[in-house]
């Protein structure tokens, strides 16, 4: 007996077969077991299971994809860290400047501001020379050290830079609701950035200079007005 | 992220949103490349190149078909694309498989998978095209042929060949497998 060719059951497997074939498969036990195997592959054909690509394949294509330009990662900065980062800076940069400004006025009158006599405490410090009386400042051998050396410069820089203000003025700090609002500004900045690097010791200690600075002022203002600042 | 947001995302470049289609989509890509392909290390490349050319052309996806539809589109495009480069530079002969089919007999659904996907990557390109585009992916004669550039007849008839040329291979092996004494079943 001639056997259906494999193209015909390929043929048969989908189309109807021609009464010649129906014929033959009717008779041909092995006609019919390879036409049923030839369904039962094209059926596990159309099951075949997906595959995963090499791990090292996503590499590759985020590279060629970043080189292309199609691939947007988002930059460790964003412009708006940026900001924040520069508003932080200035806020730095003012500090420090009215720590400058506020030593060359206290060294005038250094014998009769107490607030002067207090940075002068500070700065006598051994650890704590700042630049502006011609030292040059000890590196904190510690964490700690640093830590301490910027709480003990904090207070006198704030306590000269108010009396910098006074004597600037002619009169105590101007409008206390203005500079309330100015710390709270420092305070929300010095936030910014603390969220941005949250285990920074001097972002840390500005923040919470600030926050003492703010409450301070809060509670002048309220106790101008006859208010609870709490 | 729902699927459209996501694809929103990606259409602007979003890394993460990008990473998170090819997650999804990696596997189904890879598979229809890989068996077009015939062999691993082409279809690495020719995967990568369908990504490639998706993400180029994702600005212009409007959504007027299932994201997945198009890209396993550009996804076959692109390996059939690679398998004509190919062409034009290296005659591939169909080697023969190594080892013999079916280990475990018909009776082990794995087994006849597995025998199945040596079988594919053992016929030659054309033969394997067709049947991995009509059998596998599903894909209409009319479909093939516009894709191929030839009459639906001629996918037709080609497919058929492809088949007995498969099952030819299937029973070669079978046949080793006997010879040696191996018959699971």
């Amino acid at each position: 007996m001639t056997h259906l060719r494999l193209e015909a059951i390929a043929r048969i497997a989908d189309e109807t077969p021609t009464a010649e074939e129906a014929a033959h498969l009717e008779s041909c036990e092995p006609c019919r077991r390879e036409l049923e195997e030839m369904r039962e592959d094209i059926h596990t054909l159309s099951l075949l299971p997906d595959m995963a690509p090499v791990p090292e394949a996503w590499g590759a294509l985020e590279r060629r994809l970043a080189d292309e330009g199609l691939l947007r990662v988002k930059p460790r900065y964003s412009f708006d860290n940026v900001n924040r980062v520069m508003q932080v800076a200035a806020t730095v940069l003012v500090f420090a400047g009215g720590a400058l400004i506020g030593r060359i006025s206290a060294s005038s009158s250094v014998e009769t501001d107490p607030v002067a006599t207090s940075l002068q405490q500070a700065t006598s410090n051994p650890n704590v020379r700042l630049a502006s009386s011609g030292g040059v400042a000890a590196a904190p051998a510690s964490l700690e050290e640093a830590a301490a050396l910027l709480r003990q410069t904090e207070e006198p820089y704030f306590n000269a830079l108010t009396r910098y203000a006074e004597l600037a003025t002619g009169s105590p700090v101007g409008d206390p609701v203005a500079r309330l609002a100015a710390l709270q500004a420092i305070v929300n900045t010095t936030a910014a950035a603390l969220s941005q690097a949250p285990t920074d010791p001097v972002v840390n200690g500005y923040h919470l200079t600030a926050l003492a600075q703010r409450d301070a002022a809060l509670k002048q203002v309220a106790a101008a007005t006859g208010e609870r600042w709490y | 992220m729902n699927e459209t947001e996501c694809i929103r995302r990606a259409q602007q470049g979003d890394a993460a949103a990008i990473r998170e289609l090819y997650q999804k989509y990696g596997p189904r890509v890879h598979a229809v490349v890989r068996r077009l392909a015939g062999e691993d290390a082409l279809a690495e490349d020719w995967a990568q190149e369908a990504w490639v050319r998706a993400f180029r052309a994702l600005p212009n996806f409007r959504g007027e078909s299932r994201f997945s539809t198009w890209l396993y589109r550009i996804a076959v495009n692109s390996a059939l694309h690679g398998r004509r480069w190919r062409e034009r530079r290296v005659s591939r002969e169909a080697p023969l498989p190594e080892g013999p089919f079916e280990p475990g007999g018909r009776s082990d659904p794995v087994a006849l998978r597995l025998s199945l996907q040596r079988a594919l990557d053992a016929l030659p390109d054309g033969m394997r095209q067709i049947i991995v585009l009509h059998d596998v992916e599903g894909f209409t004669h009319d479909e093939i042929g516009a894709q191929l550039g030839i009459a639906a007849g001629t996918s037709k008839s080609q497919l058929f060949k492809a088949r007995g040329r498969m099952r030819e291979l299937l029973q070669s092996g079978r046949s080793a497998h006997r010879a040696l004494g191996m018959e699971a079943t």
